[in-house]
């Protein structure tokens, strides 16, 4: 099978048959969706969000949002990890410190920070956990379904320039991250994230203030978080207080053993096993999700649809999606929408027309530019990180 | 007296002058002091023996709505849960009550192995 590329326009006139689509109705988005009972809640500078948890806010993107190329602010997904967030930031004292083993510990303001070489992308923010309440055997932890995870063209200064402004010194190993939540009580572990000396100097990781041209809503860290694109969000530190250069490894509750996964290939063992040796959590998996139709839609038989959805990779791209009606026994290429780069999702669609009435299983399997895909069967790990199987859903035609 | 007065306009002129962008700035900063107030909610948890200690104990932290998120877990999953609580996190809970609270997670919120 080969690639076939296809133009955008060729791409939005398979996409534009979604609207046909939504208009036969079927279940509603959320249908795929995990197995327990969610509710929608409203939080402050968003939409109404599916509830993980309230304290900390821990809210869930409704899937009919990744319709969109670009999330908008107000359904990005919202993960805390302590009870003490932040809910009142005022600029003219907030300051960024930047220390340790520096030549000189800098007290940033915003408007410092503005200073700094703007550089602006899109990439793909998701929760190390994402999909967690796929797992089977299931595991205990915050029991996402597939709405961890967003797209949003964040801005801000490059993390490498600000450190050279610092002046790293000889013998610094690493970078620790913190924000201005903290725990309720003081045995409770601060968030506190690091990154080693080569990755914090890596050109794209940002320290951003803008999200989609806009400042960040509190909720998402406002007044400005980390962005390590390519990586899972735990990095992605929020509301950013403290970074600081270290000459020992940074060693906290939320790098280990917390955020760790299997040191192998896959991240992964045998279901229900105890891992070895453990490494942070890092480089997202490829992954695509289909978003239409929803799970158990009804379609027409002989009307063309489109199936369409989202892929994404941990910052090599999308080289194809295929996308199966039958299973997983035979394949088509699926069309690619816009290129946002290399750490955004692209969107994909095939058009579809099914003849004969019955029970469809659908399915969307993504490649990146390095051949990393999807497997057919869920890895497995006791945390519940790294899901990216490819997941069948199930639509009927009468 | 004249001379004065003149010197004293310009003094106050230049000193609206170094206001002036410090003042803009005091309006931007103002535009940019963000407050929100975060939504209260209450969850009730299942009937049980020991409930009031898994809502008091656990909600000292987190809402309570953690519990019924989970999968249903077998008794030594929510003990290892518990467990993590208290030593990851310096939960203070006694151990009778830790050992209250196992039981009622297992019995609620269990697989019943």
């Amino acid at each position: 099978m080969g690639v076939r590329r296809v133009t955008r326009r060729q791409f939005l006139k398979t996409a534009g048959t979604i609207t046909a689509l939504s208009a036969l109705g079927g279940m509603p988005l959320d249908a795929l969706a995990a197995p327990y009972e969610r509710k929608l809640v409203r939080f402050p500078e968003k939409i109404d969000m599916i509830l993980l948890t309230s304290r900390p806010p821990q809210l869930e993107t409704p899937l009919s949002y990744f319709q969109e190329l670009i999330t908008p602010n107000e359904a990005v997904f919202v993960r805390w990890h302590i009870s003490q967030v932040p809910t009142s930031v005022d600029l003219a004292t907030w300051r960024l410190k930047v220390g340790g083993n520096t030549e000189k510990e800098l007290q940033l303001s915003m408007e410092d920070l503005r200073k700094f070489e703007k550089v602006s992308y899109t990439a793909v923010i998701q929760c190390a956990g994402n999909s967690r309440s796929f797992f089977e055997p299931r595991v205990p932890g915050g029991q996402w379904g597939n709405g961890a995870m967003s797209n949003v063209t964040w801005g801000g200064a490059r993390l490498r320039d600000v450190l050279n402004a610092a002046g790293v010194k000889a013998g610094s190993v690493d970078v620790s991250f913190n924000g201005l939540d903290y725990g309720p009580l003081p045995t409770v572990p601060d968030l506190i994230k690091s990154l080693q000396m080569d990755k914090a100097f890596d050109e794209d990781i940002l320290i951003a203030y803008e999200m989609n041209g806009k400042p960040l809503t509190m909720l998402n860290g406002f007044p400005a978080r980390l962005v390590v694109p390519g990586w899972y969000a735990t990095y992605w530190v929020k509301a950013l207080s403290d970074i600081s250069v270290n000459t020992k490894a940074f060693e906290g509750f939320w790098m280990n053993p917390a955020y760790r996964i299997p040191d192998n290939e896959c991240g992964c063992i045998p279901p229900g096993s105890k891992p070895g040796r453990t490494v942070p959590v890092n480089r997202m998996s490829t992954r695509s999700l289909i978003v239409m139709p929803s799970q158990g839609a009804i379609l027409k038989a002989n009307q063309t649809v489109a199936i369409s959805g989202v892929a994404f990779s941990g910052g090599y791209g999308i080289k194809d999606v295929i996308v199966s009606t039958d299973g997983g026994r035979t394949w088509l290429q699926a069309s690619l929408g816009r290129d946002l780069g290399k750490y955004s999702w692209v969107q994909f669609a095939v058009t579809w027309k099914p003849v004969k009435p019955g029970t469809y299983t659908l399915m969307a399997k993504a490649t990146n530019s390095i051949g990393d895909s999807q497997p057919f069967e869920g890895l497995w790990n006791p945390a519940g990180y790294l899901w990216n199987k490819v997941e069948p859903l199930t639509v009927t035609v009468q | 007296m004249k001379r004065t007065l003149v010197l004293m306009i310009i003094a106050v002129l230049s000193l609206s002058v170094t206001l002036g962008p410090s003042r803009s700035l005091q309006a931007q900063q103002k535009d940019a002091a963000k407050t929100i107030e975060l939504p209260k909610m209450s969850f009730d948890l299942a009937a049980g023996p020991d409930k009031d200690k898994a809502n008091a104990y656990c909600g000292i932290c987190h809402g309570v709505e953690y519990i019924p998120m989970q999968p249903k877990l077998s008794r030594a999953q929510w003990a290892a849960t518990v467990t993590k609580m208290i030593k990851a996190f310096g939960a203070p809970v006694p151990q009778e009550d830790a050992d209250r609270i196992v039981n009622y997670l297992a019995t609620a919120y269990g697989t019943g192995k």
